[in-house]
Order: C-alpha cells, then sequence, then structure tokens
C-alpha cells in the first residue's frame, strides 16, 4: 500500500485538513511500512464488538446546564449575535 | 520545603510550623527563579494560588476541619479543564480557550483542597514523546537541560524533579506519564483503564487515555490516585477500582515475570544493567523471579499507531473553529474555508500526521486491514498479558528503551520517534495498570 500524494490529498480532503501532501507523503509512508507488521500476524482472532462490556450507565434524564457554564460555554463563540453562535450558512454559498 | 513530599507537607501546615501563604510563596518563587530555563509551566496561576492560600491559612487558625490535601501545592497537564483557566493541549488551536468546567480529577483535587500552581506543557494533544511537539515550545529535562523531559507529559514530571510541586496529574495513551517519569527520575502511574474518569480531559484516544499522577514517591502517587479515582456517572467507562490493601507486602510471596522481549535489541546497554541490578536486589530480597514472555509484544506499537490515530481523527474533528477555538473566517469563504483554514493554521505537524493515518485507517477500502486488524492484533496482546498473569503476580520492564535523548535528536523522524514508546504501549492496549520507578541511572541519566 503506498500513502501517494494523491491519496494524502483525499484523505486530507476527508479530515478537513489543509496540508502539503508531497511534504508528508516520506514520513507516512515510512509510518506505514512499519504498522503494516500486523498483516504479518496470522492467528485469527474475533475483534471485540465493543470497546468494553462496561454496564456503567446513568439513568437518561435531561438535566440542565449549570447558568455558569452556559455563560462560559456562550463567552468561547467565534461570533456572536446576542446570545447566539454565528455560523456560515450550511446551504450558503456552496462547496 | 520545596524539596518536601506530601506528608511533610501536610505535617507542617497542620502543625502550623509554617504558614500556607508562605508555603505557597516559597514554591512560586522557586518556579520564578528556576522554571525560566527548564519552562515547565505553561502558566502560573500566581494570584488565585496566593489567594486560596490566604484562605487555608484562615481554615487553619479557625480549627476547621482540613480537606485531605488541603493547601498542598500541584500542577495539572494542560489537557485537564480548570474552569476559568485557559486550557490549550499545547496547541495553537485552543490558544485561548479557557475551560467552561473542570474535569472530575481535578475537581476532586481541589475539593480535597489543592492549589493548583499552573498549568504544565505537553506535546500537542499528547501526541509525542519528548514535549518538542508542543506549540508553545519545548521543555528541558531539569536533570540535564540539553535533554528532552519525555512526553507528552514533559511539563507534570519536570515540575516534579525540580521540586516545582510535590506531585502533578498527566495523562497516559501510550506512555505519556510513564515515559516521562522514567526521563527525569520520578514516580509516574499509569491506572487501569477506568480507574479514573476522562470526564474533562481533552481526549485524544478514547479507549486508551488515562489520567494518573506523577510524584517523587510511590505513596505519594498513592494518595493522589485514591483521591482522582472512582465511578463518575460523566464518564460510562470508569470502573470500580477497589481500594488498596494497608498490609505490607512480602516480597518472598510475589512472583514477577521478566518478559524476554522487551529485553532484546533496541535496549540500550546501559538501561539493561541498570534494570537488570533491581531484578537481582529483588530476588535477593527475597522474590521469585521468573522469565516470561509476551510473545505478540512486536506487534503493539504498530496496532497502537493504527488504533489511535484512528481515535484521534474522530476526537479532533470537533476542533473546526465553530464552537470554540481558533476561527479563521474569510470574509468571502464559505463554512467549509473556516474548518480547513482553522485547522490547517491551528495544528502543527504531527497532529496533521496522525489524523491523515487515522482517516486512513477508518476509511473504505482499507478498514479491514489496518483498522480492524489492529483491533484483532489488541486482542491477541490481551491474551499475551492473561496468560502471563496466570503464571506471575506482576510484570517488570524497562520503561523506555534509552534514558533522556537531546533535545532535537527524534524530532525529525517521526517513526524513531514512536520507538520511544515501545515498551509501554502494549499496557494501554491491554488496559492494564502500570508505575514506572526510579532505576538507578544510565551514563548518569535517570532509568
Amino acid at each position: 500500500m503506498r500513502l501517494n500524494t494523491a491519496l494524502i490529498e483525499h484523505l486530507a480532503q476527508l479530515a478537513r485538513l489543509k496540508l502539503p501532501a508531497a511534504e508528508f507523503s516520506r514520513d507516512l509512508e515510512s509510518i506505514l511500512r512499519y504498522v503494516e507488521k500486523i498483516q504479518s500476524l496470522k492467528r485469527a482472532t474475533a475483534a471485540p464488538d465493543a470497546t468494553s462490556a462496561n454496564e456503567f450507565l446513568r439513568t437518561d434524564l435531561t438535566t440542565d446546564c449549570p447558568p455558569q457554564e452556559k455563560q462560559n460555554i456562550k463567552r468561547l463563540f467565534p461570533e456572536k449575535e446576542e446570545d447566539l453562535m454565528k455560523v456560515k450558512g450550511v446551504f450558503g454559498n456552496q462547496l | 520545603m520545596t524539596f518536601a513530599n506530601i506528608n511533610k507537607i501536610k505535617e507542617v501546615l497542620t502543625k502550623k510550623e509554617i504558614s500556607c501563604q508562605e508555603l505557597i510563596s516559597g514554591f512560586l518563587n522557586k518556579i520564578k527563579l528556576e522554571d525560566g530555563k527548564i519552562h515547565a509551566f505553561l502558566e502560573i496561576f500566581e494570584q488565585e494560588a496566593r489567594e486560596k492560600a490566604k484562605k487555608v491559612d484562615e481554615k487553619i487558625r479557625k480549627g476547621e476541619k482540613l480537606g485531605e490535601l488541603e493547601g498542598m501545592p500541584l500542577a495539572l497537564k494542560d489537557n485537564l479543564l480548570y474552569a476559568g483557566h485557559f486550557c490549550s493541549a499545547g496547541s495553537k488551536i485552543l490558544r485561548n480557550y479557557v475551560a467552561p468546567y473542570s474535569a472530575t480529577a481535578v475537581r476532586q483535587l481541589e475539593e480535597a483542597g489543592s492549589i493548583f500552581l499552573g498549568r504544565t506543557n505537553m506535546d500537542e494533544f499528547a501526541m509525542g514523546s519528548s514535549t518538542e511537539n508542543s506549540a508553545y515550545g519545548p521543555t528541558k529535562n531539569p536533570r540535564d537541560l540539553s535533554r528532552v523531559p519525555g512526553g507528552s507529559s514533559g511539563g507534570s514530571a519536570a515540575a516534579v524533579a525540580a521540586d516545582f510541586v510535590p506531585a502533578a496529574l498527566g495523562s497516559d495513551t501510550g506512555g505519556s506519564i510513564r515515559q516521562p517519569a522514567a526521563f527525569c527520575g520520578t514516580i509516574g502511574l499509569k491506572p487501569t483503564y477506568g480507574a479514573v474518569s476522562r470526564f474533562g480531559l481533552i481526549a485524544m484516544s478514547s479507549s486508551l487515555d488515562q489520567i494518573g499522577p506523577l510524584a517523587k514517591s510511590v505513596s505519594e502517587a498513592e494518595l493522589i490516585f485514591n483521591i482522582i479515582k472512582g465511578q463518575d456517572l460523566k464518564d460510562a467507562t470508569t470502573k470500580k477500582i477497589p481500594d488498596t490493601k494497608e498490609e505490607k507486602i512480602n516480597l518472598k510471596k510475589i512472583k514477577i515475570g521478566i518478559p524476554k522481549e522487551y529485553f532484546g535489541p533496541g535496549l540500550e546497554k546501559e538501561v539493561e544493567t541498570a534494570i537488570k541490578k533491581i531484578i537481582l536486589q529483588l530476588e535477593e530480597a527475597g522474590a521469585e523471579i521468573k522469565e516470561t514472555s509476551l510473545p505478540h509484544t512486536e506487534y503493539a506499537l504498530p496496532a497502537y499507531y493504527l488504533i489511535m490515530p484512528a481515535e484521534v481523527s474522530s476526537n479532533l474533528a470537533r476542533f473546526d473553529g465553530i464552537r470554540y477555538g481558533l476561527s479563521l473566517r474569510e470574509k468571502n469563504g464559505n463554512l467549509e474555508d473556516i474548518y480547513f483554514a482553522s485547522r490547517a493554521a491551528g495544528f502543527g505537524a504531527e497532529v496533521k500526521r496522525r489524523i491523515i493515518l487515522g482517516t486512513f485507517a477508518l476509511s473504505a477500502g482499507y478498514f479491514d486491514a489496518y483498522y480492524k486488524k489492529a483491533r484483532e492484533t489488541q486482542e491477541i496482546i490481551k491474551q499475551d498479558f492473561s496468560r502471563a498473569f496466570q503464571k506471575v503476580d506482576c510484570l517488570l520492564t524497562p520503561t523506555a528503551p534509552t534514558a533522556a535523548f537531546k533535545l532535537g535528536e527524534k524530532i525529525y523522524d517521526p517513526l524513531t520517534m514512536y520507538l520511544s514508546d515501545i515498551f509501554t504501549v502494549s499496557v494501554n492496549l491491554a488496559g492494564l495498570p502500570a508505575l514506572s520507578l526510579p532505576a538507578g541511572s544510565a551514563r548518569g541519566l535517570p532509568v
């Protein structure tokens, strides 16, 4: 498997990252060659379905966010209009 | 007092031999004097620490009930949210981010009365083994300023090693508490996965991350661990951990396994010599030493470098310039432009590398051969440990293959840097606890 520039550019697009694919290609290729070692592990075993069979769940109840916390979160909005977070239109001038 | 341990500090405070203000002042002055050349801290919470110290002195004066860590100076790794304080995960993308709430572990320590002196430096988003990937400059090893303190909890390890605080919190996903602890000559504990709530820890790899203490003695690390452990309704992956037993360990009843795969090529000769000396000491003290095997050790790091980046690529998707953090918006740009511009400018090279790797491992056409295969490998590694623990009580290995390396030595070859974690990652993959203990020295550096 080759992580060539074209593939890296495609992956960067998927990850919403802009990067100089050619510069990253050498390091990524050597890392990929290293991790591909696991392909040589022939012993088959089932991968688990979930990360752990932990049953520690809480009742599904809505609780209000504490007012101070709410204020703190709103203060972080990069762009605001009154009390609301402002973003560019999803269906606005498109990709 | 800055060389003192937690119990000594507690003693002098309760006996009123020193006021909390004097104590905190002492630590703050030492940091101001010496951290310029070490750079363990990204920010000192000086004013707040002094005000809190004043309140503690009031409490003591009035004879009020004191918390278990009342007035204790501690430090927090920069990926632990502490309400009202900057928290940047060592990244530019969170340069001005102020934590809206505190992590559970932080809250627990605060409720016990501790005073956080500041937030410590780390590799960006915990990605690194040297703290050289911090967007805010590296931390130096207090034992040798030309060398790295290890990573990603390099700042916390350096802060403890330099006596800036008796203990600090770090996080460990592939060795990030234990390896810097080893490089700086401190204790570092990675608890069992699920022992400590990850609520409020800026996530790297959610199935592997754990918060843990760095300290100068095991009993201090234990004290901190006992305060921060516990099930938390805000983290469904937390498990109930029984309290540690009070009885002293009888070494004659302990079987220590030495996995042969950890003592091969790649392990620096002087490190091996130091570890073997310890093994001999343990044997002379009565422990049974058994050679054991974790046959799939060589597959652990490759599997880790597929599972962890996969989770990273998902966890770091939230940094998109929309709700918080660096947000680059051009007048004529659209929504997607914000994502691309903010992430490109905000993330360092290592972060981008791992996001790409993870995106690759999870993408259609590659998922089975890479991510799924890595998860199967993880199961095999877990089985290696299960089998070993049928015959021994614990395993002893080197923490890192070398002692602290020089700044700049490995930063240009990511793969060489990744190999620093070759002995630590298996434990994270298996969800097991592990403790790094100082084991002498190699070429004058801690092992």
